[in-house]
């Protein structure tokens, strides 16, 4: 326990320099500089992990809650610090994932070295094991100085214990306590062709990549070619997208991308009314999201589809669970079963899927207005504004009113009060469309005696139901264009800015003209000039100002 | 063939429909327990033990070992020993002695005919749920819809035995076994067939079933409705089929028959058996909410019903002295004569069941592979 005490200490100072302007982070934040600092997510977190040590490695801990900006986790990492006690938690968790990798099975495996073994410190297997294990978490290679320090830290521990195996355990956690683990650190550094250009050096565009597209750190041929400067060229570029992409670990970063987009994480906060929806389970809320990911990741990645179609397409995925609350058979040939919604059940793209009929409901009802306000975040990027604060909701909640008899009539009368008419407007008419489902997605033609009117107008066209919703979803050109902001901010950490529209302009042009796949959208991206552009002030040269700089556009090596 | 909520010639659709087409609805039993009539003189009584028209004389109550190997002939010295907590808790103690109640110091849980029998209370009052199953009004209970000669003499038998007695879905027995089933001891499955209107059809068929899939609990901890259960074909002695006709939702079996289901299993105190109902009927009801519930009645064979209870463990739990319930059964045994001996070999029972609306699938079902369900028309899937 005194140990554990010290090192725990030990990473605390270390992050603490790091994160402060002492010597050592002078030497990180210095010139050129960092360009920008994320904090790895959960899902980021337990990828690396299991690509590190191992599948088997259980991950036991609880991780510092994310916060969303514009839509997306992603965005607000970049403006996440750790907390004192969140930071003992990742201290925790690292100790318990280092010690069952060098635990008494694994550890001669995991070491590749054989030190004495009379327990005496060595030196040489030492270096190797903390070279090779501090490349892939720190996504780049250790430097001289980081190396004397987890090695004099592992020494000690040797020395003291006579266990060689914890010693490296002891140094490998306090390594993954250290910001450069915790925090996807970009740098810039001075384009070799042009001092007065920046740009992001190879590692953290071969982080930026990995993040991207697996959902974890780089692997060894990705910070191989970082290493050898070829990830600077647009040929070696273009080489690991295609490597990247047309790996089925491409799912994985799909995965986790729209993960992030449709918040799925707020499943954690999501209950219902036990009296009303007593299939609503655990099991169902995961599963549900299962479903949506495994329809996006099937449509998009294996069926190579238009994306727009995910507001179209009755295929889904099915297993036990949610064949109970679709109302429908589950035939017990595989886990997942693929199913096609029938014409009756109304259901059209991801929008009437459980998990967002479910997710944007309130416990007891469903709720018109909250999927509206959903859709038009998730989908359009148009953010709503909180209602007033004076907001008279009494007319909804009046079930009583012999006039009002249906959800849809209320909402509607609530909407002419001139402080509400503004939104409600706008968001009613995309949520009224799936009021012919619950608050668990199960389909309903009636509220309580009624037919369920689901027939709108927006900005002056008529439709009806999921259907029709998810048409006007699918031809809307907002909709495309907002998912290109989301796998921007996404990728790069920042919302698009007044600047980034000359590029997100000419991904959108490349996604629309060849036919809204994902993987063209992705490859545009990553080969635009200005994917990898560091958001960072250029670097004053001497005798120059930083307004004085044309132009921080990084030049692609062999251009062609 | 998929068998749902409801699929009507092949289609599924929910909500009953008025057609003359093929149609198929399956139920996974939530709950199934003995049809006991409790009937206490206080009718907010609650307590098994609380006196009653049924149970005038109480219920059974705890055994009393030392009498009974003390009335066979043990001596009153060994026998007190038998209660030394030191002697009960030395390791090696076998309370197999608890058996050597015989007359001449046989085991009882195999020779139950050797022990002496002892007062075991039985039902007294008139009033029971079941059928009439001999035909003859005079026979047997009044039921308690007012339908005169009901034969339940399982229930007069069990009926006082406070383990067993109490109101629908409260006994202890009946929370023991259900609480098994719904922790995936067994599943048993109801497939309703027809060819006209699942309403009101003179021809169905009701089919009792196993299924390896276990039943999941909902959010208010009951069984969860419109989950899919395969059919397991390979324990026949659990499966049966029932002619029936449907009339305004009654479920009402043609001719008495043989009716074979699982209702228990798996757990010591009541392992896996089936219940075999001769000469059996039904009758259930589909409810507005899609449920089906109701009874089940026939003459299930008696010793079966001893030969589980034939320990030491259920006589302490349940409070049942096992060779007077062996004596008491056979009494009371009113149906399928031994063609040889004339004793009768089965006894007049009733069970009450519920369920809930589920999918069968059958081996076809899952061999088929297709995987997905195909849409259809008219709100259905192949």
């Amino acid at each position: 326990m005194k140990l554990a005490w010290s090192t725990a200490t030990r990473a605390l100072l270390s992050t603490a320099c790091l994160l402060t302007a002492c010597a050592d982070a002078d030497r990180v934040i210095g010139d050129p500089g960092i360009a920008s600092m994320r904090r790895l997510t959960e899902s980021e977190y337990r990828h690396t992990v299991a690509d590190i040590f191992g599948q088997e490695i259980e991950i036991r801990g609880r991780f510092e809650p994310d916060v969303r900006e514009h839509g997306l986790n992603a965005l607000g990492t970049a403006n996440l610090t750790i907390t004192p006690s969140g930071f003992e938690q990742y201290y925790a968790i690292a100790a318990s994932v280092t010690s069952q990798a060098f635990d008494e099975a694994r550890a001669a495996s995991a070491l590749g070295c054989s030190p004495p073994a009379d327990g005496a410190f060595d030196a040489n297997c030492a270096t190797r094991v903390l070279e090779r294990y501090g490349r892939r978490l720190l996504r780049r290679p250790l430097d001289d100085a980081e190396l004397a320090t987890y090695l004099k830290l592992a020494g000690e521990t040797v020395d003291t214990f006579g266990d060689f195996a914890y010693g490296m355990r002891q140094a490998l956690a306090v390594m993954m306590t250290s910001p450069d683990f915790l925090f996807r650190i970009e740098r810039a550094e001075r384009h070799p062709d042009d001092p007065r250009a920046i740009r992001l050096d190879a590692y953290s565009k071969a982080t930026r990549l990995a993040f991207l597209l697996w959902n974890t750190t780089p692997d060894d041929a990705l910070l191989s070619a970082a290493e050898s400067g070829v990830l600077h060229t647009e040929a070696g570029l273009r080489e690991q997208l295609e490597r990247l992409t047309t790996s089925p670990r491409l799912s994985d970063g799909v995965r986790a991308l729209f993960r992030d987009i449709l918040q799925l994480d707020q499943f954690s906060n999501v209950t219902k009314d036990a009296s009303l929806y007593p299939k609503f389970s655990q099991v169902v809320a995961s599963s549900a999201q299962e479903e949506t990911l495994r329809t996006i990741v099937h449509h998009l990645l294996t069926q190579d589809g238009d994306y727009r179609e995910l507001f179209t397409t009755n295929e889904t995925f099915i297993d036990r669970s949610l064949a109970a609350v679709y109302r429908t058979r589950y035939r017990f040939d595989e886990e997942w079963s693929r199913y096609t919604f029938p014409d009756s059940e109304e259901r059209a793209g991801i929008v009437s899927q459980i998990s967002f009929l479910t997710l944007h409901s309130h416990p007891g009802e469903s709720s018109p207005t909250k999927r509206g306000v959903a859709i038009n975040e998730i989908f359009r990027c148009e953010e709503t504004p909180d209602p007033p604060a004076n907001v008279d909701f009494s007319i909804i909640q009046d079930t009583e009113n012999p006039e009002l008899t249906t959800r849809r009539k209320r909402l509607l009368a609530h909407s002419e009060d001139p402080s509400c008419a503004g939104c409600h407007k706008k968001l009613d008419p995309l949520g009224l469309p799936l009021d012919r489902f619950d608050a668990l997605g199960q389909h309903r033609r009636l509220e309580g005696s009624e037919p369920i009117d689901v027939s709108l107008e927006l900005e002056g066209v008529g439709y009806e139901g999921a259907t029709g919703l998810g048409s006007a979803l699918a031809n809307d050109p907002q909709v495309s264009h907002c998912f290109v902001d989301h796998v921007y901010g996404y990728a790069t950490g920042s919302w698009a800015e007044t600047g980034d529209q000359e590029m997100i302009e000419e991904v959108y042009s490349s996604f629309s003209e060849r036919g809204h796949r994902l993987r063209a959208l992705l490859s545009a991206l990553i080969t635009h000039p200005d994917f990898f552009r560091p958001n960072v002030p250029a670097p004053a040269s001497r005798g120059e100002t930083t307004a004085s700089l044309t132009s921080n556009r990084e030049p692609l090596e062999n251009p062609k | 063939m998929i068998r749902g909520p409801l699929s009507v010639g092949g289609l599924l659709v929910f909500g009953f429909a008025s057609t003359a087409m093929a149609w198929t609805k399956a139920y996974v039993v939530e709950w199934v327990e003995p049809a006991v009539y409790f009937d206490p003189f206080d009718p907010e009584a609650i307590s098994a033990a609380s006196p009653g028209r049924d149970c005038p004389a109480g219920v059974t109550k705890d055994l009393d070992y030392p009498k009974q190997l003390i009335d066979v002939g043990h001596d009153s010295e060994s026998v007190q020993k038998l209660y030394d907590p030191e002697v009960r808790n030395a390791p090696g103690f076998d309370r197999a002695v608890f058996a050597k109640r015989g007359r001449n110091g046989e085991d009882v849980y195999r020779e139950p005919w050797t022990a002496i029998e002892y007062p075991f209370p039985q039902v007294e009052g008139k009033l029971s749920y079941g059928f009439d199953l001999d035909d003859d009004p005079a026979t047997g209970f009044t039921g308690v819809d007012g339908t005169p000669g009901v034969n339940n003499a399982y229930y007069k038998v069990m009926g006082c035995i406070g383990h067993y007695r109490g109101h629908p879905r409260t006994a202890d027995g009946a929370k023991y076994s259900n609480e098994s089933m719904h922790n995936g001891s067994f599943t048993l499955l109801l497939v309703l067939e027809g060819k006209q209107d699942p309403m009101n059809d003179p021809a169905a068929t009701l089919s009792f079933h196993t299924s390896p899939d276990k039943l999941v609990r909902d959010a208010l901890g009951g069984i969860a409705s419109d989950y899919s259960f395969r059919i397991d074909d390979s324990h026949p002695e659990f499966q049966s089929k029932v002619p029936v006709t449907i009339k305004n939702g009654v479920v009402d079996s043609i001719e008495p028959q043989r009716i074979a289901l699982q209702v228990s299993g798996g757990r010591r105190l009541y392992p896996a058996r089936p219940l075999v109902l001769h000469r059996g009927r039904l009758r259930l009801e589909l409810t507005e909410d899609g449920r089906l519930e109701g009874l089940l009645g026939g003459y299930q064979p008696w010793e079966p019903i001893w030969r589980v209870r034939a320990n030491y463990i259920i006589e302490v739990v349940a409070k049942i002295d096992s060779p007077s319930l062996w004596y008491a059964l056979k009494r009371n045994a009113d149906g399928i004569p031994d063609p040889e001996t004339g004793q009768m070999t089965a006894i007049s029972s009733a069970f009450r069941l519920w369920a809930v609306p589920a999918f069968s699938i059958t081996a076809v079902d899952v061999a088929s592979g297709q995987g997905a369900a195909h849409a259809a028309p008219d709100g259905g899937v192949e």
